[in-house]
Protein backbone atom coordinates (compact mmCIF):
# COMPACT_ATOMS: atom_id res chain seq x y z
CA UNK A 1 0.00 0.00 0.00
CA UNK A 2 1.34 2.97 -1.27
CA UNK A 3 1.77 6.53 0.71
CA UNK A 4 -2.29 7.53 1.09
CA UNK A 5 -2.48 11.00 3.54
CA UNK A 6 -2.80 12.74 0.06
CA UNK A 7 -5.60 10.27 -1.24
CA UNK A 8 -9.34 11.94 -1.50
CA UNK A 9 -11.19 8.57 -1.56
CA UNK A 10 -9.24 4.95 -0.25
CA UNK A 11 -10.40 1.88 0.01
CA UNK A 12 -8.36 -0.21 2.06
CA UNK A 13 -8.71 -4.08 1.47
CA UNK A 14 -12.76 -3.50 1.41
CA UNK A 15 -15.19 -5.95 0.00
CA UNK A 16 -18.44 -6.21 0.12
CA UNK A 17 -20.96 -8.90 0.58
CA UNK A 18 -25.26 -9.25 1.22
CA UNK A 19 -27.23 -11.24 3.08
CA UNK A 20 -30.04 -12.70 1.35
CA UNK A 21 -32.32 -14.91 3.61
CA UNK A 22 -29.30 -17.27 4.73
CA UNK A 23 -27.37 -17.00 1.76
CA UNK A 24 -24.74 -14.45 1.50
CA UNK A 25 -23.96 -13.08 -1.95
CA UNK A 26 -20.13 -11.66 -2.58
CA UNK A 27 -20.90 -8.32 -4.51
CA UNK A 28 -17.46 -6.95 -4.39
CA UNK A 29 -13.98 -7.38 -3.80
CA UNK A 30 -11.99 -7.37 -1.95
CA UNK A 31 -10.41 -4.55 -3.58
CA UNK A 32 -8.09 -1.57 -2.84
CA UNK A 33 -7.64 1.37 -4.22
CA UNK A 34 -6.99 5.67 -4.56
CA UNK A 35 -8.12 8.63 -5.98
CA UNK A 36 -6.82 11.58 -5.74
CA UNK A 37 -7.62 15.27 -4.98
CA UNK A 38 -9.04 16.26 -8.59
CA UNK A 39 -8.07 13.06 -9.89
CA UNK A 40 -11.08 12.42 -12.81
CA UNK A 41 -11.21 7.72 -12.61
CA UNK A 42 -13.21 6.11 -14.38
CA UNK A 43 -14.77 2.23 -13.23
CA UNK A 44 -15.51 0.02 -15.95
CA UNK A 45 -16.41 -3.64 -15.36
CA UNK A 46 -18.92 -6.31 -16.00
CA UNK A 47 -22.87 -5.33 -14.90
CA UNK A 48 -23.02 -6.50 -11.50
CA UNK A 49 -19.48 -6.68 -10.60
CA UNK A 50 -20.14 -4.13 -7.85
CA UNK A 51 -19.63 -0.81 -9.37
CA UNK A 52 -22.62 1.00 -7.81
CA UNK A 53 -21.76 -0.79 -4.22
CA UNK A 54 -18.47 1.06 -4.52
CA UNK A 55 -19.95 4.74 -4.66
CA UNK A 56 -22.94 3.34 -2.14
CA UNK A 57 -19.88 3.01 0.41
CA UNK A 58 -17.98 6.10 -0.51
CA UNK A 59 -21.32 8.31 -0.32
CA UNK A 60 -21.35 6.43 3.19
CA UNK A 61 -24.69 4.69 2.43
CA UNK A 62 -23.49 1.16 2.64
CA UNK A 63 -20.94 -0.34 5.04
CA UNK A 64 -18.28 -2.41 3.80
CA UNK A 65 -18.65 -5.96 5.28
CA UNK A 66 -14.66 -5.64 5.85
CA UNK A 67 -11.80 -3.40 5.11
CA UNK A 68 -11.75 0.63 5.66
CA UNK A 69 -13.04 3.22 3.14
CA UNK A 70 -11.73 6.95 4.10
CA UNK A 71 -12.61 10.05 2.96
CA UNK A 72 -10.09 12.58 3.13
CA UNK A 73 -7.99 10.20 5.21
CA UNK A 74 -11.18 9.99 7.52
CA UNK A 75 -13.19 6.60 7.86
CA UNK A 76 -16.26 6.97 6.10
CA UNK A 77 -18.58 5.51 9.09
CA UNK A 78 -22.02 7.92 7.83
CA UNK A 79 -23.75 9.26 4.81
CA UNK A 80 -21.09 11.28 3.27
CA UNK A 81 -22.18 14.41 2.49
CA UNK A 82 -19.30 16.25 1.09
CA UNK A 83 -20.57 14.44 -2.03
CA UNK A 84 -22.34 15.11 -5.03
CA UNK A 85 -23.89 11.79 -6.02
CA UNK A 86 -25.38 10.68 -9.37
CA UNK A 87 -27.50 7.26 -8.67
CA UNK A 88 -27.57 4.84 -11.10
CA UNK A 89 -31.42 4.78 -10.24
CA UNK A 90 -33.85 8.00 -10.89
CA UNK A 91 -34.10 9.46 -7.47
CA UNK A 92 -35.67 12.95 -8.58
CA UNK A 93 -38.55 13.99 -6.35
CA UNK A 94 -41.68 13.13 -8.25
CA UNK A 95 -43.56 15.54 -6.56
CA UNK A 96 -41.54 18.73 -7.70
CA UNK A 97 -41.07 20.59 -10.43
CA UNK A 98 -37.79 20.18 -12.21
CA UNK A 99 -36.73 23.56 -10.72
CA UNK A 100 -37.92 22.53 -7.05
CA UNK A 101 -36.14 19.34 -7.76
CA UNK A 102 -32.89 21.08 -8.22
CA UNK A 103 -33.66 23.79 -5.61
CA UNK A 104 -33.30 20.48 -2.93
CA UNK A 105 -29.67 21.00 -2.24
CA UNK A 106 -29.98 24.50 -2.63
CA UNK A 107 -32.86 24.39 0.47
CA UNK A 108 -31.11 22.09 2.51
CA UNK A 109 -28.18 24.63 2.84
CA UNK A 110 -30.63 27.26 4.02
CA UNK A 111 -30.01 29.84 0.25
CA UNK A 112 -32.55 32.73 0.36
CA UNK A 113 -35.14 31.89 -1.88
CA UNK A 114 -33.79 34.93 -4.69
CA UNK A 115 -30.43 33.51 -4.40
CA UNK A 116 -31.95 30.18 -4.74
CA UNK A 117 -34.04 30.67 -7.59
CA UNK A 118 -31.44 32.75 -9.94
CA UNK A 119 -29.28 29.92 -9.14
CA UNK A 120 -31.10 27.10 -10.42
CA UNK A 121 -32.32 28.90 -13.45
CA UNK A 122 -28.20 28.80 -14.20
CA UNK A 123 -27.94 25.44 -13.53
CA UNK A 124 -30.97 24.63 -15.54
CA UNK A 125 -29.77 26.41 -18.60
CA UNK A 126 -26.12 24.67 -18.40
CA UNK A 127 -28.07 20.94 -19.10
CA UNK A 128 -30.80 22.72 -21.68
CA UNK A 129 -33.75 22.83 -19.67
CA UNK A 130 -34.60 25.87 -18.77
CA UNK A 131 -37.78 25.56 -20.71
CA UNK A 132 -38.85 22.53 -18.63
CA UNK A 133 -38.29 24.58 -15.07
CA UNK A 134 -42.57 24.13 -14.42
CA UNK A 135 -42.25 20.53 -15.53
CA UNK A 136 -42.32 17.30 -13.37
CA UNK A 137 -39.94 14.20 -13.95
CA UNK A 138 -42.65 11.81 -15.01
CA UNK A 139 -43.66 14.56 -18.24
CA UNK A 140 -39.94 14.33 -19.03
CA UNK A 141 -38.11 11.46 -20.89
CA UNK A 142 -35.35 9.23 -19.29
CA UNK A 143 -32.52 11.63 -20.82
CA UNK A 144 -33.59 15.00 -19.96
CA UNK A 145 -34.81 13.59 -16.26
CA UNK A 146 -30.82 12.44 -16.07
CA UNK A 147 -29.67 16.14 -17.10
CA UNK A 148 -32.33 17.54 -14.36
CA UNK A 149 -30.38 15.03 -11.83
CA UNK A 150 -27.07 15.99 -13.34
CA UNK A 151 -27.92 19.92 -12.64
CA UNK A 152 -28.72 18.74 -9.07
CA UNK A 153 -25.86 17.18 -8.31
CA UNK A 154 -23.74 20.38 -9.76
CA UNK A 155 -25.79 23.14 -8.11
CA UNK A 156 -24.43 22.66 -4.19
CA UNK A 157 -20.85 22.80 -6.21
CA UNK A 158 -19.60 19.61 -4.30
CA UNK A 159 -16.01 19.00 -4.59
CA UNK A 160 -15.99 15.53 -5.20
CA UNK A 161 -18.45 13.64 -8.03
CA UNK A 162 -19.73 10.10 -7.97
CA UNK A 163 -21.67 9.29 -10.64
CA UNK A 164 -23.29 5.96 -11.81
CA UNK A 165 -23.65 5.79 -15.61
CA UNK A 166 -25.04 9.52 -16.18
CA UNK A 167 -25.05 9.48 -19.50
CA UNK A 168 -26.10 5.98 -20.38
CA UNK A 169 -29.59 6.82 -21.37
CA UNK A 170 -28.71 10.04 -23.94
CA UNK A 171 -28.57 9.75 -27.41
CA UNK A 172 -24.86 9.73 -28.69
CA UNK A 173 -25.27 13.55 -29.66
CA UNK A 174 -26.53 15.07 -26.71
CA UNK A 175 -23.69 12.30 -24.75
CA UNK A 176 -21.08 14.31 -26.04
CA UNK A 177 -22.49 17.31 -25.22
CA UNK A 178 -22.66 16.26 -21.64
CA UNK A 179 -19.79 14.88 -21.82
CA UNK A 180 -17.51 17.91 -22.94
CA UNK A 181 -19.84 19.91 -20.11
CA UNK A 182 -18.19 17.65 -17.46
CA UNK A 183 -15.22 17.85 -18.69
CA UNK A 184 -15.13 21.99 -18.62
CA UNK A 185 -16.57 21.74 -15.26
CA UNK A 186 -13.72 19.50 -14.27
CA UNK A 187 -11.39 21.44 -15.84
CA UNK A 188 -12.30 24.66 -14.42
CA UNK A 189 -12.84 23.74 -10.50
CA UNK A 190 -10.79 20.41 -10.56
CA UNK A 191 -12.98 17.97 -8.75
CA UNK A 192 -12.31 15.01 -7.71
CA UNK A 193 -14.53 12.61 -9.45
CA UNK A 194 -15.61 8.68 -9.91
CA UNK A 195 -17.42 7.87 -12.41
CA UNK A 196 -19.17 4.61 -13.37
CA UNK A 197 -19.77 3.62 -17.02
CA UNK A 198 -20.03 0.49 -19.14
CA UNK A 199 -18.86 2.63 -21.63
CA UNK A 200 -14.78 2.16 -22.96
CA UNK A 201 -14.43 5.00 -25.05
CA UNK A 202 -16.29 7.46 -22.39
CA UNK A 203 -13.72 6.42 -19.81
CA UNK A 204 -11.08 7.36 -22.01
CA UNK A 205 -12.54 10.48 -23.08
CA UNK A 206 -12.96 11.73 -19.49
CA UNK A 207 -10.68 9.88 -17.29
CA UNK A 208 -7.18 10.38 -16.12
CA UNK A 209 -7.40 6.84 -15.00
CA UNK A 210 -9.63 3.79 -15.66
CA UNK A 211 -9.36 1.49 -13.27
CA UNK A 212 -11.08 -2.37 -14.99
CA UNK A 213 -13.26 -4.46 -12.42
CA UNK A 214 -13.46 -8.55 -13.25
CA UNK A 215 -16.66 -10.30 -12.86
CA UNK A 216 -18.60 -10.50 -9.44
CA UNK A 217 -17.25 -10.26 -6.64
CA UNK A 218 -15.53 -7.36 -8.23
CA UNK A 219 -11.53 -6.78 -7.85
CA UNK A 220 -9.26 -4.50 -9.75
CA UNK A 221 -8.16 -6.37 -12.93
CA UNK A 222 -6.02 -3.42 -14.04
CA UNK A 223 -5.42 0.15 -13.99
CA UNK A 224 -4.98 1.92 -16.94
CA UNK A 225 -3.39 5.40 -16.95
CA UNK A 226 -5.00 7.49 -19.83
CA UNK A 227 -2.10 9.73 -21.69
CA UNK A 228 -3.93 12.18 -23.13
CA UNK A 229 -3.24 15.57 -22.83
CA UNK A 230 -5.98 18.49 -21.07
CA UNK A 231 -8.09 19.91 -21.42
CA UNK A 232 -9.51 17.83 -23.60
CA UNK A 233 -12.42 17.86 -26.94
CA UNK A 234 -14.41 15.42 -26.86
CA UNK A 235 -15.54 15.67 -30.61
CA UNK A 236 -12.00 15.48 -31.59
CA UNK A 237 -10.68 13.19 -29.72
CA UNK A 238 -12.45 10.51 -30.68
CA UNK A 239 -11.02 10.55 -34.12
CA UNK A 240 -7.59 11.00 -32.90
CA UNK A 241 -5.42 8.36 -33.65
CA UNK A 242 -3.73 8.67 -30.55
CA UNK A 243 -7.20 8.20 -28.70
CA UNK A 244 -8.11 4.98 -30.99
CA UNK A 245 -4.99 3.09 -30.58
CA UNK A 246 -5.41 3.69 -26.70
CA UNK A 247 -8.78 2.29 -27.12
CA UNK A 248 -7.71 -0.82 -29.05
CA UNK A 249 -5.04 -1.12 -25.92
CA UNK A 250 -7.58 -0.98 -23.36
CA UNK A 251 -10.28 -3.55 -25.42
CA UNK A 252 -7.11 -6.13 -25.35
CA UNK A 253 -6.28 -5.36 -21.65
CA UNK A 254 -9.55 -6.41 -20.83
CA UNK A 255 -9.68 -8.95 -23.26
CA UNK A 256 -6.94 -10.54 -21.46
CA UNK A 257 -7.80 -9.82 -18.08
CA UNK A 258 -11.52 -10.64 -18.53
CA UNK A 259 -11.39 -13.96 -20.12
CA UNK A 260 -15.03 -15.20 -19.32
CA UNK A 261 -16.03 -12.23 -21.72
CA UNK A 262 -18.85 -10.79 -19.39
CA UNK A 263 -21.37 -8.68 -21.41
CA UNK A 264 -19.89 -4.77 -20.76
CA UNK B 1 -28.17 1.44 -4.26
CA UNK B 2 -31.15 0.43 -1.38
CA UNK B 3 -28.84 -0.03 1.41
CA UNK B 4 -29.87 -0.45 5.39
CA UNK B 5 -33.34 -1.20 4.85
CA UNK B 6 -35.55 -2.66 7.02
CA UNK B 7 -38.57 -4.00 5.80
CA UNK B 8 -41.55 -4.10 7.88
CA UNK B 9 -44.40 -5.92 6.93
CA UNK B 10 -47.50 -3.94 6.98
CA UNK B 11 -49.21 -4.51 10.53
CA UNK B 12 -52.72 -4.02 8.74
CA UNK B 13 -53.33 -3.66 5.05
CA UNK B 14 -54.07 -0.14 4.72
CA UNK B 15 -55.80 0.91 1.33
CA UNK B 16 -54.31 2.14 -1.39
CA UNK B 17 -54.69 5.87 -2.99
CA UNK B 18 -56.82 5.50 -5.94
CA UNK B 19 -56.13 8.69 -7.48
CA UNK B 20 -56.87 8.22 -11.09
CA UNK B 21 -59.72 6.88 -10.60
CA UNK B 22 -61.22 8.99 -8.39
CA UNK B 23 -61.54 11.82 -10.68
CA UNK B 24 -62.52 9.74 -13.95
CA UNK B 25 -66.25 10.67 -14.71
CA UNK B 26 -68.38 8.15 -15.34
CA UNK B 27 -69.41 8.28 -18.81
CA UNK B 28 -66.48 11.16 -19.43
CA UNK B 29 -68.05 12.43 -23.35
CA UNK B 30 -70.99 12.90 -22.32
CA UNK B 31 -71.91 14.29 -18.87
CA UNK B 32 -75.03 16.03 -19.74
CA UNK B 33 -76.60 12.57 -20.59
CA UNK B 34 -75.33 11.15 -17.79
CA UNK B 35 -76.86 14.02 -15.43
CA UNK B 36 -79.93 13.91 -17.52
CA UNK B 37 -80.02 9.62 -16.80
CA UNK B 38 -79.22 10.55 -12.86
CA UNK B 39 -81.98 12.73 -12.75
CA UNK B 40 -84.75 10.67 -14.30
CA UNK B 41 -83.57 7.50 -12.20
CA UNK B 42 -83.81 10.17 -9.14
CA UNK B 43 -87.04 11.44 -10.00
CA UNK B 44 -88.57 7.66 -11.33
CA UNK B 45 -87.80 6.33 -7.82
CA UNK B 46 -89.01 9.05 -6.22
CA UNK B 47 -92.19 9.17 -7.63
CA UNK B 48 -92.52 5.06 -7.75
CA UNK B 49 -91.94 5.43 -3.67
CA UNK B 50 -94.64 7.68 -3.92
CA UNK B 51 -97.21 5.67 -5.63
CA UNK B 52 -96.17 2.26 -3.91
CA UNK B 53 -96.76 4.32 -0.10
CA UNK B 54 -100.07 3.29 1.36
CA UNK B 55 -100.82 1.22 -1.89
CA UNK B 56 -98.64 -1.35 -1.81
CA UNK B 57 -96.98 -1.10 1.34
CA UNK B 58 -98.06 0.32 4.38
CA UNK B 59 -96.85 3.84 4.67
CA UNK B 60 -96.11 3.01 8.14
CA UNK B 61 -92.55 1.53 6.75
CA UNK B 62 -91.81 3.03 4.10
CA UNK B 63 -93.45 6.88 4.58
CA UNK B 64 -93.69 8.72 1.18
CA UNK B 65 -91.52 11.41 -0.04
CA UNK B 66 -93.90 14.69 -0.24
CA UNK B 67 -94.63 13.43 3.33
CA UNK B 68 -90.51 13.63 4.43
CA UNK B 69 -90.33 17.08 2.23
CA UNK B 70 -92.97 18.62 4.32
CA UNK B 71 -90.98 16.81 7.96
CA UNK B 72 -87.82 18.49 6.30
CA UNK B 73 -89.40 21.93 5.92
CA UNK B 74 -90.87 21.64 9.09
CA UNK B 75 -87.43 21.64 10.51
CA UNK B 76 -86.33 24.18 8.50
CA UNK B 77 -88.49 26.53 9.12
CA UNK B 78 -88.61 26.21 12.80
CA UNK B 79 -84.63 26.33 12.97
CA UNK B 80 -84.69 22.83 14.64
CA UNK B 81 -83.00 21.46 11.65
CA UNK B 82 -79.93 24.25 12.10
CA UNK B 83 -79.69 23.23 15.60
CA UNK B 84 -79.03 19.93 15.09
CA UNK B 85 -76.92 20.04 11.82
CA UNK B 86 -74.37 22.22 13.69
CA UNK B 87 -74.11 20.16 16.48
CA UNK B 88 -73.77 16.83 14.64
CA UNK B 89 -71.29 18.49 12.06
CA UNK B 90 -69.12 20.10 15.69
CA UNK B 91 -69.28 16.43 17.07
CA UNK B 92 -67.57 15.52 13.35
CA UNK B 93 -65.28 17.69 12.49
CA UNK B 94 -63.78 17.95 15.99
CA UNK B 95 -63.34 14.26 16.20
CA UNK B 96 -62.21 14.11 12.41
CA UNK B 97 -59.16 16.24 13.11
CA UNK B 98 -58.64 15.08 16.88
CA UNK B 99 -58.23 11.45 14.51
CA UNK B 100 -56.39 12.72 12.12
CA UNK B 101 -53.95 14.50 13.57
CA UNK B 102 -52.87 11.92 16.13
CA UNK B 103 -53.67 9.43 13.68
CA UNK B 104 -50.98 11.00 11.23
CA UNK B 105 -48.88 11.79 14.25
CA UNK B 106 -48.51 7.96 15.55
CA UNK B 107 -48.50 6.92 11.82
CA UNK B 108 -45.37 9.09 11.14
CA UNK B 109 -43.53 8.30 13.83
CA UNK B 110 -44.03 4.26 13.98
CA UNK B 111 -43.38 3.87 10.11
CA UNK B 112 -39.78 5.88 10.38
CA UNK B 113 -39.34 3.84 13.87
CA UNK B 114 -39.05 0.01 13.35
CA UNK B 115 -38.50 -0.96 16.45
CA UNK B 116 -41.80 1.37 18.34
CA UNK B 117 -43.34 -0.69 15.48
CA UNK B 118 -42.61 -3.91 15.99
CA UNK B 119 -43.15 -3.22 20.48
CA UNK B 120 -46.83 -1.51 19.69
CA UNK B 121 -47.65 -3.47 16.07
CA UNK B 122 -49.78 -6.35 18.20
CA UNK B 123 -51.46 -3.71 20.29
CA UNK B 124 -52.53 -1.54 17.63
CA UNK B 125 -54.06 -4.83 15.98
CA UNK B 126 -55.74 -5.52 19.11
CA UNK B 127 -57.25 -2.19 19.48
CA UNK B 128 -57.99 -1.83 15.87
CA UNK B 129 -59.78 -5.32 15.79
CA UNK B 130 -62.60 -4.08 18.71
CA UNK B 131 -65.28 -2.73 17.04
CA UNK B 132 -65.35 1.20 17.80
CA UNK B 133 -68.51 1.67 18.23
CA UNK B 134 -69.01 -0.71 21.07
CA UNK B 135 -66.75 2.00 23.02
CA UNK B 136 -69.81 4.36 22.96
CA UNK B 137 -71.35 2.77 26.63
CA UNK B 138 -67.74 3.35 27.78
CA UNK B 139 -67.39 6.66 26.96
CA UNK B 140 -70.76 7.51 28.47
CA UNK B 141 -69.67 6.42 31.46
CA UNK B 142 -66.43 8.84 31.42
CA UNK B 143 -67.56 11.96 29.86
CA UNK B 144 -71.58 11.92 29.79
CA UNK B 145 -73.57 12.20 26.76
CA UNK B 146 -72.58 15.93 25.51
CA UNK B 147 -70.24 16.59 23.16
CA UNK B 148 -66.98 14.98 24.45
CA UNK B 149 -68.28 11.50 24.17
CA UNK B 150 -69.17 11.84 20.42
CA UNK B 151 -65.61 13.44 19.70
CA UNK B 152 -63.89 10.72 21.29
CA UNK B 153 -66.07 7.73 19.21
CA UNK B 154 -65.46 9.98 16.09
CA UNK B 155 -61.92 10.64 16.51
CA UNK B 156 -61.24 6.70 17.46
CA UNK B 157 -62.45 5.35 14.27
CA UNK B 158 -60.46 8.02 12.64
CA UNK B 159 -57.68 7.61 14.25
CA UNK B 160 -57.08 4.16 13.12
CA UNK B 161 -57.90 4.57 9.84
CA UNK B 162 -55.28 7.64 9.02
CA UNK B 163 -52.96 6.04 11.35
CA UNK B 164 -52.80 2.82 8.69
CA UNK B 165 -52.86 5.00 6.01
CA UNK B 166 -50.20 7.37 7.07
CA UNK B 167 -48.32 4.24 8.88
CA UNK B 168 -48.36 2.03 5.12
CA UNK B 169 -47.21 5.55 3.37
CA UNK B 170 -44.43 6.45 5.60
CA UNK B 171 -42.99 3.02 5.18
CA UNK B 172 -43.60 2.70 1.12
CA UNK B 173 -41.55 5.94 1.08
CA UNK B 174 -38.42 5.26 -1.61
CA UNK B 175 -35.31 4.71 0.59
CA UNK B 176 -33.27 5.58 -2.49
CA UNK B 177 -34.94 9.61 -2.62
CA UNK B 178 -34.05 9.46 1.32
CA UNK B 179 -29.93 8.40 0.89
CA UNK B 180 -30.06 10.77 -1.97
CA UNK B 181 -31.39 13.95 0.37
CA UNK B 182 -29.18 12.67 3.24
CA UNK B 183 -26.14 12.94 1.01
CA UNK B 184 -27.22 16.20 0.56
CA UNK B 185 -26.45 17.08 3.71
CA UNK B 186 -30.45 16.60 5.04
CA UNK B 187 -31.15 16.81 8.80
CA UNK B 188 -33.61 14.16 10.21
CA UNK B 189 -36.33 17.09 10.09
CA UNK B 190 -35.47 18.34 6.56
CA UNK B 191 -36.05 14.38 5.38
CA UNK B 192 -39.29 13.88 7.02
CA UNK B 193 -40.44 17.05 5.52
CA UNK B 194 -38.42 17.19 2.14
CA UNK B 195 -39.17 13.68 1.33
CA UNK B 196 -40.79 11.50 3.97
CA UNK B 197 -44.18 13.62 4.33
CA UNK B 198 -44.40 14.47 0.45
CA UNK B 199 -44.29 11.17 -0.50
CA UNK B 200 -46.26 9.52 2.15
CA UNK B 201 -49.45 12.47 1.52
CA UNK B 202 -51.19 10.44 -1.30
CA UNK B 203 -51.84 7.76 1.22
CA UNK B 204 -52.24 10.06 4.00
CA UNK B 205 -54.72 12.04 1.75
CA UNK B 206 -56.70 8.49 0.67
CA UNK B 207 -57.05 8.01 4.63
CA UNK B 208 -58.57 11.13 5.53
CA UNK B 209 -60.56 10.63 2.84
CA UNK B 210 -62.27 7.20 3.80
CA UNK B 211 -62.21 8.70 7.20
CA UNK B 212 -64.84 11.20 6.83
CA UNK B 213 -67.90 8.85 6.79
CA UNK B 214 -66.57 7.11 9.36
CA UNK B 215 -66.43 10.32 11.53
CA UNK B 216 -70.01 11.06 10.93
CA UNK B 217 -70.99 7.21 11.86
CA UNK B 218 -68.77 7.80 14.84
CA UNK B 219 -70.79 10.87 15.65
CA UNK B 220 -73.92 9.90 14.81
CA UNK B 221 -73.81 6.17 16.35
CA UNK B 222 -73.01 8.26 19.78
CA UNK B 223 -75.82 10.63 19.27
CA UNK B 224 -78.13 7.56 18.71
CA UNK B 225 -76.94 6.07 21.94
CA UNK B 226 -77.32 8.79 23.93
CA UNK B 227 -78.03 12.35 23.89
CA UNK B 228 -80.22 15.10 23.40
CA UNK B 229 -79.48 16.90 20.37
CA UNK B 230 -78.22 16.22 16.67
CA UNK B 231 -79.25 14.75 13.12
CA UNK B 232 -78.78 11.13 15.22
CA UNK B 233 -80.79 12.11 17.93
CA UNK B 234 -83.79 13.24 15.51
CA UNK B 235 -83.92 9.83 13.79
CA UNK B 236 -83.79 8.73 17.22
CA UNK B 237 -86.77 10.50 18.59
CA UNK B 238 -88.26 10.03 15.66
CA UNK B 239 -88.42 6.48 15.53
CA UNK B 240 -89.38 6.38 18.94
CA UNK B 241 -92.00 8.66 18.42
CA UNK B 242 -93.15 5.78 15.24
CA UNK B 243 -92.43 8.66 13.05
CA UNK B 244 -91.22 7.12 9.80
CA UNK B 245 -90.91 10.28 7.56
CA UNK B 246 -88.82 12.09 10.06
CA UNK B 247 -86.65 9.08 9.70
CA UNK B 248 -86.07 9.03 6.65
CA UNK B 249 -85.41 12.82 6.76
CA UNK B 250 -82.65 12.36 9.39
CA UNK B 251 -81.01 9.85 6.78
CA UNK B 252 -81.72 12.33 3.94
CA UNK B 253 -80.23 15.06 6.08
CA UNK B 254 -77.01 12.76 6.90
CA UNK B 255 -76.48 11.61 3.21
CA UNK B 256 -76.17 15.08 2.10
CA UNK B 257 -73.71 16.00 4.85
CA UNK B 258 -71.49 12.85 3.90
CA UNK B 259 -71.57 13.84 0.05
CA UNK B 260 -70.60 17.33 1.31
CA UNK B 261 -67.81 16.08 3.03
CA UNK B 262 -66.42 14.12 0.54
CA UNK B 263 -66.81 16.97 -2.15
CA UNK B 264 -65.00 18.88 0.19
CA UNK B 265 -61.89 16.74 0.62
CA UNK B 266 -61.73 15.83 -2.70
CA UNK B 267 -61.55 19.90 -3.56
CA UNK B 268 -58.82 20.19 -0.80
CA UNK B 269 -56.79 17.13 -2.46
CA UNK B 270 -57.20 18.56 -5.81
CA UNK B 271 -55.77 22.26 -5.15
CA UNK B 272 -52.90 21.08 -2.57
CA UNK B 273 -51.71 18.46 -5.17
CA UNK B 274 -51.77 20.88 -7.85
CA UNK B 275 -49.64 24.20 -5.44
CA UNK B 276 -46.73 21.95 -4.54
CA UNK B 277 -45.27 22.73 -7.86
CA UNK B 278 -41.94 24.09 -6.09
N1 LIG C 1 -29.08 -3.89 -1.56
C1 LIG C 1 -28.63 -5.05 -2.03
N2 LIG C 1 -29.03 -6.22 -1.49
C2 LIG C 1 -28.59 -7.39 -1.95
N3 LIG C 1 -27.71 -7.51 -2.95
C3 LIG C 1 -27.26 -6.40 -3.55
C4 LIG C 1 -27.69 -5.11 -3.12
N4 LIG C 1 -27.09 -4.19 -3.89
C5 LIG C 1 -26.32 -4.87 -4.75
N5 LIG C 1 -26.41 -6.20 -4.54
C6 LIG C 1 -25.69 -7.24 -5.27
O1 LIG C 1 -24.34 -6.83 -5.33
C7 LIG C 1 -23.80 -7.08 -6.60
C8 LIG C 1 -23.20 -5.82 -7.12
O2 LIG C 1 -24.21 -4.86 -7.32
P1 LIG C 1 -23.93 -3.44 -7.96
O3 LIG C 1 -25.22 -2.74 -8.02
O4 LIG C 1 -22.85 -2.76 -7.21
O5 LIG C 1 -23.43 -3.82 -9.42
P2 LIG C 1 -22.97 -2.87 -10.61
O6 LIG C 1 -21.55 -3.15 -10.87
O7 LIG C 1 -23.33 -1.47 -10.30
O8 LIG C 1 -23.83 -3.42 -11.80
P3 LIG C 1 -24.50 -2.62 -13.01
O9 LIG C 1 -23.43 -2.29 -13.96
O10 LIG C 1 -25.47 -3.60 -13.59
O11 LIG C 1 -25.17 -1.44 -12.42
C9 LIG C 1 -24.92 -7.63 -7.45
O12 LIG C 1 -24.71 -8.99 -7.62
C10 LIG C 1 -26.16 -7.38 -6.67
O13 LIG C 1 -27.03 -8.47 -6.80
MG1 LIG D 1 -24.69 -0.23 -10.96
Amino acid sequence: MQATSSAKIEFHDVHKSFRRSGAVVEALGPISLQVRPGEFVALLGPSGCGKSTTLNMTAGLMRPSGGTVLFDGVPVTQVNTRVGYLTQRDTLLPWRSVAGNVAVPLEIQGWSGARRAERVRQALVSVGLADFAAHRPAELSGGMRRRVALARMLVSAPDTLLMDEPFGALDAQLKMVMQQQLLDVWQAERKTVLFVTHDLAEALMLADRVVVLGARPGRVKAAFEVALGRPRDVFSLQFEHSFVAMEKQLWELMRSEIAQGEAM
Amino acid sequence: MNPMRVTEPPILVAVAPAAAAADRPLLRDKPATALLCQAVLLFGFLALWEAASGRWVRAFYISKPSLIADRLWGWLASGELWHHLEVTLEETVIGFFVGALTGFTAGLVLGRSPFAARVFGPFIVAVNALPKVALAPLFILWFGIGLPMKVLLAGVIVFFLVFYNTFTGVQSVDDDLINIVRTMGASRRQVVLKVIIPSALLWVFTGLRISIPYALIGAVVGEVFASNAGIGYLINSSAAQFDTAGVFAGLAILTVLAACFTWLLGWIERNTTASRST
